[in-house]
């Protein structure tokens, strides 16, 4: 029993460790988000895989849901890294979205031009975003505007930012006012934000209750099993079994039907002739 | 029979490419009720050549399956770039208005380099048509005009019909473009809006299909399995 138990904290332990660096890897102070590999993602999901079908067996001694508790636990870090990219996504819209506001009021009320204004931006501005400025500002001094601002679209690989570098082109060729064009895009880039936040957070209702759903069939199966319940045994059965991989399957297929049904129309990246040359 | 079968499908054939020729020239999906109701035709020719003869069917699927295919490619191709134009347009007017703010071009060679900036279809689509304006010697804003009413693109419509207001009669384009572009954002931030109310009640019909269902199935299963049970020793 001893051994076992070393054995599932070790897997478990690895697993979080694998977790942990997948999460490092996502982001750090002043880099970009990045979206997370997927190799060591898989090899945390196995082993949080066989450590749990370790200790749901030696816990429940049935294997009626090994299948279910086995999928479920691989997929669980690919789980938890999408929610940590999600939300480090979103705070750097909000970088962006501040970098956008921070830009217009220093080249409109203090008077600067753009490069002094990315410059300043490079230095206290968003946290996320002040490497992204200063390496414009870096290549904007070197000659290489466009490279620059180029590289740092692909890296912040975001429409917002892909406005901003077209804005911030276009103003160095024509030499035309930028800060009509970046207020209007703080306020398109703003409300479209909130709009999908607040989209989100009505549905919030309706994804936890189909989650709920998901969960409590399984958890009355976990439960009656724990029981060694003779309801169950029909599930012993090979038949039996297929029939509740089946369902679970189906339901699985309908919560994530649901979530692409919930999912708002997000704006592509604008497509510019400059990021293909 | 067959002759007559194949009579029909040269028939149908012949229209599914007139049908093909008018929307590749206009790039316009108005024919939609002709388009159905040729699907409709297709499907019900083709279900009486299987009816009649295997090898009749295959014929079928041939000679109307293929241009039927291709007309829906068509349209499936111009849906795409009537959206990737609704995405475009605001930045493209954007771009046009930075242009034309530094004064240093006419409303015409503001829109072609605003245009320039972008690698999409939607953009050579304007390429393309501003180009063949140039050759055919129609005024731009004509063929914006013409562009935005067979795409239903009311805004590119508009775009057009400010540029020939400003040819016409000298008016500024920066505020007419200011507002359209305005207007444009709104009407996508109200169809945001609007999807986002709507998939609330839409995710309704799958969560009972296939989360409910499913939930109720393994719920009654084992008293299923065991009330046949008991009707079978009975």
């Amino acid at each position: 029993m001893l051994v076992e138990l070393s054995l599932i904290i070790a897997l478990y332990a690895g697993s979080a460790v694998l977790i942990y660096l997948a999460l490092k890897q996502l982001s750090t102070v002043e880099s970009i988000v990045r979206q997370p590999s997927f190799y060591p993602l898989a090899a945390s999901g196995a082993l949080a895989s066989t450590a749990s079908l370790l200790s749901y067996y030696v816990i429940v001694k049935d294997w009626v849901l090994l299948p279910v508790v086995g999928i479920f636990s691989f997929c669980l870090p690919f789980w938890i890294t999408s929610k940590k990219y999600a939300y480090l996504k979103n705070e750097q819209v909000d970088a962006l979205l501040e970098a956008i506001q921070l830009l217009k009021q220093l080249i409109e009320a203090g008077g600067v031009g753009l490069n002094k204004a990315i410059e300043v931006l490079g230095e206290s501005g968003p946290v996320q975003l002040r490497k992204v400025f200063r390496d414009i500002h870096t290549g904007a001094l070197s000659g290489e505007f466009i490279q620059a601002w180029t590289k740092a679209a692909r890296q912040v690989d975001s429409p917002i930012f892909d406005y901003l570098c077209l804005a911030a082109i276009v103003q160095r060729s024509t030499g035309a006012p930028i800060v009509p064009i970046v207020d209007r895009l703080g306020k398109a880039s703003r409300a479209a934000v909130e709009i999908q936040r607040e989209v989100s957070a009505m549905q919030s209702q309706s994804r936890s209750a189909a989650r709920m759903i998901l969960l409590l069939p399984l958890t009355f199966l976990f439960m009656l099993s724990l029981l060694h319940s003779s309801y169950l045994n029909v599930y012993h059965t090979v038949v039996g079994e297929l029939y509740l991989m089946g369902m679970v399957s189906v339901m699985w297929i309908g919560y994530r039907v649901m979530l692409k049904l919930m999912a708002l129309p997000t704006n592509p990246r604008l497509q510019l002739a400059i990021f293909s040359k | 029979m067959i002759g007559k079968i194949f009579q029909q499908l040269i028939r149908l054939r012949l229209s599914i490419i007139k049908l093909l020729a008018y929307t590749d020239k206009k790039l316009s999906l108005d024919d939609t009720p002709s388009y159905l109701v040729l699907c409709a035709i297709s499907v019900v020719v083709l279900i009486v050549s299987f009816i009649t003869s295997r090898l009749v069917a295959v014929i079928a699927l041939v000679i109307v399956g293929a241009p039927l295919w291709k007309l829906a490619s068509k349209r499936a191709q111009v849906r795409r770039l009537r959206h990737s134009l609704e995405v475009e347009l605001p930045a493209i007017i954007d771009v046009c208005l930075m242009e034309l703010l530094s004064g240093s071009v006419s409303s015409i060679g503001a829109l072609k380099h605003a245009i320039q900036a972008f690698n999409t279809p939607g953009a050579a689509t304007i390429t393309n048509t501003l180009e063949k304006a140039d050759v055919e010697q129609i005024s731009a804003d004509n063929a914006l005009i013409k562009l935005g009413q067979s795409l239903s693109l009311p805004y590119l419509t508009s775009l057009g019909m400010a540029i020939r207001i400003n040819r016409l009669y000298g008016a500024s384009l920066t505020s007419i473009l200011e507002r359209l572009a305005d207007d444009i954002r709104a009407r996508q931030k109200q169809r945001l809006m609007q999807i986002g109310h709507e998939s609330v009640n839409r995710v309704l019909v799958p969560a009972a299909l296939f989360i409910l269902l499913p939930f109720i199935g393994i719920l009654i299963y084992p008293a299923l399995v065991e009330i046949m049970r008991i009707f079978n020793h009975v």
